[in-house]
């Protein structure tokens, strides 16, 4: 179920979002000839629809990124209720990189590094939503928006366990991924 | 190409959670109904994205099921979704009921779709939008890459999930002009 299933449907949706931020940039160039032509206000509504496209301001990845957030949040609000309570924000970030990431990821982190300043470096050398990818440099420039979705996903837990942060992942070599935690600091 | 070598990794497809696949489909039919808003585009799209998937399922079921024999007929192949393609992709079993049309259109039986579970369906979308046709789009995606034309369509009822399934007719293969086989 999880496996195939979920790295088809993954695909599915990378390239769902690639085609609606198409659409955009399409609505936004037209609605710029409309713009010019029209004169009486009153013909606006016509093109609310249209208006409506234009003006959505997210590109593929913003998508993504938002459609994992509210993933990653749910996961770790039912896998993290039965565990115990977490005193300091290292212990929040481990749960993420062992249960969490087991449960979700199939596999826990292989490396976790902090400056004890709020950034953390999370390291899988075999992350499994790009297992679909081949083992190499290849295609470290277009898989970006492959990461956008496990990004999202990650900064969803740390948010439904009172962490805000700033997710970034960065690959250098396949199937090496690693993610950048950065952690707001707690007024 | 490179998949050798990550077999026996630490990578254990079985663990990931269902419900990643589950939460993420809902995220996505949820983005979905946002950027069309008429719920019956979005059943159509779901059906084409299942169709998608089906066709490359479709290959990965013949890679690893090589004793399923080539099915003659309806019931034959009611009997492969049931017992081996749909407990192998959905983790559910299905059970076969309601032929009709001389045996060429019957209903799977979906008891606990994994698809629906944490999942609650608007009271004004219930009517217009099927959530589970990707479920029936696969399964049309797949059966249309061995030659089988079909109708797919999913149903949710009070406590399970019907796909109505009905045979249109078997393709041929249509070989370029000029090549034997």
């Amino acid at each position: 179920m999880a496996g195939i299933p979920f790295d088809l449907l993954h695909s599915q949706i990378v390239k769902y979002a690639k085609e609606m931020e198409e659409k955009r940039a399409e609505a936004k160039n037209r609605w710029k000839e409309i713009a010019e032509s029209i004169v009486d206000s009153t013909e606006i509504d016509k093109y609310d629809q249209l208006v409506k496209q234009a003006f959505m301001h997210s590109n593929a990845e913003t998508q993504l990124e938002s459609m994992g957030y509210r993933v990653g949040f749910v996961l770790a609000e039912r896998l993290s209720k039965d565990a115990a309570k977490f005193n300091t924000e290292l212990e929040i970030v481990k749960f993420i990189c062992k249960e969490f990431w087991s449960n979700v990821f199939g596999k826990q982190v292989d490396n976790l590094r902090t400056n004890h300043a709020g950034v953390y470096v999370v390291q899988d050398n075999n992350f499994s939503m790009l297992r679909t990818f081949s083992d190499s440099t290849q295609f470290t420039k277009d898989i970006g928006i492959y990461l956008a979705f496990p990004s999202g996903v990650i900064r969803g837990a740390l948010a439904c366990l009172n962490v805000q942060a700033i997710v970034t992942a960065t690959v250098e070599s396949l199937p090496v991924v690693k993610y950048h935690l950065q952690l707001a600091k707690k007024a | 190409m490179s998949k050798t070598t990550k077999t026996g990794s630490l990578v254990d497809a079985k663990k990931m959670s269902a419900e990643l696949f589950t939460l993420t489909y809902g995220a996505f039919v949820t983005q979905m109904l946002k950027d069309y808003e008429d719920p019956q585009v979005v059943t159509a799209k779901l059906d084409k994205i299942g169709f998608d998937m089906g066709t490359v399922l479709a290959d990965d079921f013949l890679a690893k099921s090589a004793n399923v024999p080539r099915c003659q007929d309806c019931k034959q192949i009611a009997e492969v979704l049931s017992k081996l393609a749909i407990p192998n992709y959905l983790g559910v079993p299905a059970t076969v009921s309601n032929w009709s049309s001389g045996d060429r259109e019957f209903s799977l039986i979906i008891e606990s779709n994994p698809l629906t579970e944490l999942v609650e369906i608007p009271d004004h979308l219930k009517a217009t939008l099927n959530y589970s046709q990707v479920i029936a789009g696969a399964i049309r995606g797949a059966l249309e890459a061995l030659h089988f034309k079909v109708y797919a369509v999913a149903v949710e009822n009070a406590s399970n999930t019907e796909i109505r399934i009905k045979l249109d007719s078997i393709l041929k293969d249509s070989l370029p002009a000029g090549e034997d086989y």
